[in-house]
């Protein structure tokens, strides 16, 4: 490792030391110039505005290759790639476009290229997105994105779906470093503040070719916000209100830059009450219950999140460290471990305390993310510690004939993540570029508690890739990788005693044996993208993806709260394997936008739980309390299908209509059955209107309805009850203020308008019969701030 | 390019084809019909439960699994550790229809209570019962002992009686007594309302079943712990319990107002005793 460093450092210092500078011109198709563009360097993370001639000039840079990012308010962000000394600078030509989504700078790790030359689907959303959809959690302001669903637990807990896949088959990359905390877990949410994020991509389609394991639906990849330029020291407190569930929310930030020298904090809090339903009973074991006051009785929860970030930007590259901590306590509805029961329903006078059963989660993280310029190339190093600790809470059944527990601690898991991403950029001619990767991951997962699920263990990973991007006259680009993946799951024997009485221990009961398994991966992917002319452009991507087993299906055996399940872990397990197309066809016109997404994807030895015709008792009479059905973790083939279809259209400059369709269909060729939480069918449309303002003191107001129309899912597992569609009206408006250049905004928005009662298939309260959240309105205030 | 989507269109569809076959897949779980015991019913510590119900399934049948466990938990504030009796065992099954005849022994030193029964069943396929769709089935059993608090029923004149007279808009009053022979009382619960019986309960439509606990007329826990003899008399004094017309017509076709008397002693053993409070 030493030897890397100085090596590294060598590299650094041999480069040449010449200075050099970038300079250019912004303008639009008809010549003018435009003034106040941004203008972003990839590598360096340093910005610059274009002055009044649309010009732009940085200096004192290292001769290197660098991509420049170049986005204007009403014109089509694009990227391009940039040697400085190019004679006297390029003239960036921008084209109009009334499309939001079209003004976003595409930013991909991985990509330097723009959005035609990906050739992967993907969506992208910025802060602007993210403000006016606020929903409690980060993935829940996504799961209106065509592809994209969440997999709920109440208002305050939910995970990523992405094209039906989920758990262990997404990738959440928070500044480049894969979150990792128990995501095996249907009841285990992301553990991200959801204020955080200023960009999220959300890459459709195999992925481990880039990011390894697990890349099987998609990822999501979670970029920071831009960092303000130089002198400039701001802030903003955000504040909101939500009716439902009286839930309070806040984010307070301030960020700056000292001649290059960056900081930001971040400090959030969110605190809510128990949500309300529309229903005033609700039918479980042939008992109706009741829901008193319409709420559901402990669903209360609050988060208090910290982020602070340190960096340096130079000409060699910049460097930055980040410390945050995520912390949430939320309560899990009375009924949801067990069976329900009506005495404990009755309300205890307050609505915002978190009672049993509930769970605590801690997720510590320390992310180092540096690009480093190594003679000509660039080396992005990413590197992360992550300390995921998850208490879940509840009283211990009285049961069996041993001690009873001290205590209400069931589960402490502790899962200490170290990550090391490494990518080296190499331009090889203007036509061909080369990516070189590394990637390491070390895990160790220690348990506590009085019930056992998931045994102790520890597990590594190395892969490495190359990847190759040619692009031929201007009009097609083709990638090609491979990569190799080395893994290994080491896994400690459980054995819980079996008491004769109180104080005996009559025998041991093995619930795991011990493992040790390894695990080698050979992964690829073609990829073509088509761009013949500004308006259309195909996309086309092949690609192999694997998942390593993870120690759960390996070694699981208890009683799994969040599914009602006995689930048990199979220790010869393989590596799941994917074979998946994807095509994206896109037509762009300046106000209207056509994009047909379809895939298609065979998966060898995909993962499921089987039923089985045993009950806990089948297995020990005496090692399970409150047992039930066991399920197996088995493999075999498995078939995915699907796609998205979006569409925008803007018939005046100030309306905008935005359609999206999606669909998944799968199919467990070892059951003959579809595979459990596939998310229906649905269709969600959006009209936005946007009226300027003529008055000084008002920048602007726009509003707003969706209409979001989800079909039946009657395509289910065995022992997975099918749900009835329904339709969701919501409305937003949205206004920004001015005073002196101070800008508040304000956003009010109404959810499930109609407040429709209605089931979510991907509910985790679904299982216990529990309709949705109803109606809600959501107050928000931005107020941003500037420090002279 | 457009011909490159056209056929992997075709090639997809005709891959779906291929895949669904026209196997009929069995996923319809079996059904279980209780007979006894029934919802309510008592049985001595010591003695036997016998357990009837009939399987059915449209294929074949696998396993079923038989749960009692307590149901202190509503009612005991925790405040006693009790040993409760406790028992879980899966049996087979077998064909598409099995009628199942077990006797299952309550030991001895059973703490006295309510108890859930629980039955679920799974097929050969995988297919099982939930407790979603009602399906899996759940009972209540009261188990008695010997040291169990025990309630005599009486009229003003210390007569032991099996009913009580009372008028509507009128205050009930009611005598009696809870004593506790081994040990000492710990409360005592005293509701006026209607009882879930098996035979009244089998004729409601499921799902619209309540608990016990709810829609009480009259309701009150009394603290008695270290006591051995409370009168009921006493423990009502200064309460007014009135029952009006409109409860009588709440009640369905053939169901009664019960006084009900639920008492805990200090070991954890809980009984009910009930008795039916008569309106011309």
């Amino acid at each position: 490792m030493r030897q890397f460093y100085l090596g590294v450092i060598m590299m650094v210092a041999s480069a040449s030391m010449a200075q050099t500078s970038l300079k250019g011109k912004v303008t639009d198709s008809a010549g003018e110039p435009l003034v106040g563009a941004t203008i972003l360097i990839h590598e360096l993370d340093k910005g610059m505005v274009t002055d009044l001639e649309g010009r732009f000039r940085f200096d004192n840079l290292r001769v290197a290759d660098y991509h420049l990012h170049i986005s204007y308010v009403g014109y089509e962000a694009k990227t391009i790639a940039m040697h400085p000394g190019e004679g006297d600078g390029v003239t960036i030509v921008l084209e109009p476009t009334s499309l939001e989504l079209s003004e976003i700078v595409v930013e991909s790790n991985h990509y330097k290229t723009g959005p035609r030359e990906h050739t992967l689907a993907m969506e992208i959303i910025d802060m602007e997105y993210l403000k006016k959809n606020r929903k409690g959690t980060l993935v829940n302001s996504l799961e209106d994105l065509p592809g994209v669903n969440a997999i709920n637990t109440g208002v305050g807990i939910s995970k990523p779906v992405i094209r039906g896949m989920s758990f262990n088959r997404v990738i959440v990359n928070d500044k480049g470093v894969k979150q990792e905390g128990q995501q095996w877990g249907t009841d285990h949410g992301l553990e991200i503040d959801m204020f955080e994020p200023g960009r999220v991509e959300v890459v459709k389609g195999p992925s481990s070719l880039m990011y390894g394991s697990d890349g099987l639906g998609g990822v999501l990849n979670i970029f920071p916000p831009s960092l303000p330029d130089p002198g400039t020291h701001r802030g903003s407190v955000q504040s909101i209100y939500k009716t439902n569930n009286q839930s309070v929310s806040t984010s307070t930030s301030l960020e700056g830059n000292f001649d290059d020298k960056v900081y930001r904090l971040r400090f959030s809090t969110q605190d809510f009450g128990d949500y309300r339903v529309p229903a005033t009973s609700f039918n479980y074991n042939n008992f109706n219950l009741p829901l008193y006051d319409n709420q559901l009785k402990n669903t209360a929860g609050n988060e208090r999140n910290l982020t602070a970030m340190v960096g340096l930007k130079k000409n060699w590259g910049y460097s930055t460290l980040t410390v945050s901590n995520f912390h949430q306590t939320a309560g899990f509805f009375v009924g949801a471990i067990g069976i329900p029961r009506s005495y404990q329903l009755t309300p205890d006078g307050d609505s915002r305390n978190i009672d049993l059963p509930k769970q605590v989660i801690n997720h510590f993280k320390v992310i180092s993310n540096s690009n480093i310029l190594i003679g000509k190339n660039w080396l992005e190093l990413d590197m992360g510690y992550q300390n995921n600790y998850r208490q879940e809470q509840s009283n211990p059944h009285a049961h069996g004939k041993g001690p009873r527990p001290d205590g209400t601690q069931a589960h402490a898991l502790r899962l200490q993540t170290y990550s090391l991403n490494a990518r080296y950029f190499i331009r090889l001619s203007d036509r061909h570029s080369r990516i070189l990767g590394v990637q390491g991951q070390q895990q160790s997962n220690s348990r506590g508690g009085f019930e056992f699920l998931l045994p102790e263990f520890s597990s590594a990973s190395v892969g490495a890739f190359v990847f190759e991007e040619f692009s031929f006259k201007k009009q097609v680009t083709a990638t090609a990788g491979v990569r190799f993946d080395y893994a290994n799951r080491s896994i400690d024997s459980y054995s819980e005693p079996i008491y004769s009485d109180e104080t005996n221990i009559e025998r041991y009961y093995q619930r795991n044996g011990a493992i040790n398994s390894d695990f080698y991966n050979v992964s690829g992917a073609l990829g073509l993208s088509y761009y013949p002319s500004r308006s259309f452009n195909a996309k086309w991507n092949l690609g192999t993806s694997f998942k390593v087993p993870t120690a759960a299906e390996l070694s699981m055996n208890g009683i799994h709260h969040g599914t009602f399940r006995h689930e048990v872990g199979d220790s010869t397990l393989t590596s799941e394997r994917g074979l998946q197309a994807d095509l994206s066809l896109s037509y762009q016109k300046s106000n209207i936008s056509l994009v047909v997404s379809p895939f298609i994807s065979w998966f060898d030895d995909f993962i499921y739980l089987a039923p089985t015709a045993m009950f806990s008792s089948s297995m020990d009479p005496d090692a399970f309390s409150e047992g039930g059905q066991v399920f197996k973790y088995k493999q075999n083939d498995a078939f995915f299908a699907g796609g998205e279809v979006a569409a925008e259209y803007h018939p005046i400059e100030e309306l905008h209509i935005r359609i999206a369709y999606e669909y998944v269909y799968n199919y467990n060729l070892d059951t003959k059955l579809p595979l459990p939480f596939t998310p229906p069918a649905s269709i969600f449309t959006e009209l936005q209107y946007e009226l300027e303002s003529s008055m000084t003191w008002l920048d602007g107001v726009n509003f707003g309805v969706n209409f979001k129309r989800v079909f039946d899912q009657n395509r289910v597992d065995r022992n997975e009850r099918t749900t009835p569609g329904y339709y969701l009206i919501g409305f937003n408006m949205g206004t920004q203020f001015v005073f002196n250049g101070f800008k508040p905004e304000l956003v009010f928005s109404a959810l499930n308008l109609t407040d429709t009662r209605y089931f979510n298939h991907l509910s985790r309260y679904r299982l216990l019969n529990l309709p949705e959240q109803g109606r809600n309105f959501v107050i928000s205030v931005n107020i941003p701030f500037a420090i002279k | 390019m457009k011909r490159s989507i056209l056929s992997l269109g075709l090639v997809s569809l005709m891959f779906l084809m291929a895949c669904e076959d026209d196997e009929v897949v069995d996923v319809t779980a079996p059904t279980i019909e209780m007979e006894e015991p029934e919802y309510g019913e008592a049985f001595e510590a010591g003695g036997d439960i016998h357990f009837d119900a009939l399987f059915e399934d449209d294929v074949e049948l696998a396993t079923f699994n038989l749960t009692i466990h307590d149901n202190f938990d509503g009612h005991n504030h925790g405040r006693v550790a009790v040993t409760a009796f406790d028992f879980d065992q899966s049996y087979e099954l077998t064909g598409k229809s099995d009628d199942v005849h077990e006797d299952i022994e309550i030991p001895a030193d059973a703490t006295a209570g309510p108890y859930h029964l629980i039955v679920e069943a799974i097929d050969a396929a995988g297919n099982s019962t939930t407790f979603a769709d009602g399906s899996s089935k759940e009972i209540e059993i009261w188990i008695t002992n010997d040291e169990m608090p025990h309630v005599h029923f009486e009229d003003a004149n210390e007569t032991e009686v099996d009913e009580y007279e009372g008028e509507v808009g009128v205050a009930l009053m009611f005598y009696g007594e809870v004593e506790d022979e081994v040990g000492a009382l710990d409360h005592v619960m005293i509701m006026v309302g209607h009882l879930e019986e098996g035979a009244e309960h089998d004729d409601h439509d499921h799902g619209g079943r309540t608990l016990q606990d709810d829609d009480h007329i009259f309701e009150k826990e009394i603290e008695v712990e270290g006591e051995t003899s409370v009168l009921l008399q006493d423990l009502l004094e200064g309460e007014s319990i009135v029952v009006a017309q409109s409860d009588l017509d709440e009640l369905e076709e053939g169901e009664h107002l019960y006084l009900i008397v639920q008492a805990e002693d200090e070991d954890g053993n809980i009984s009910r005793h009930a008795i039916e409070i008569h309106f011309d």
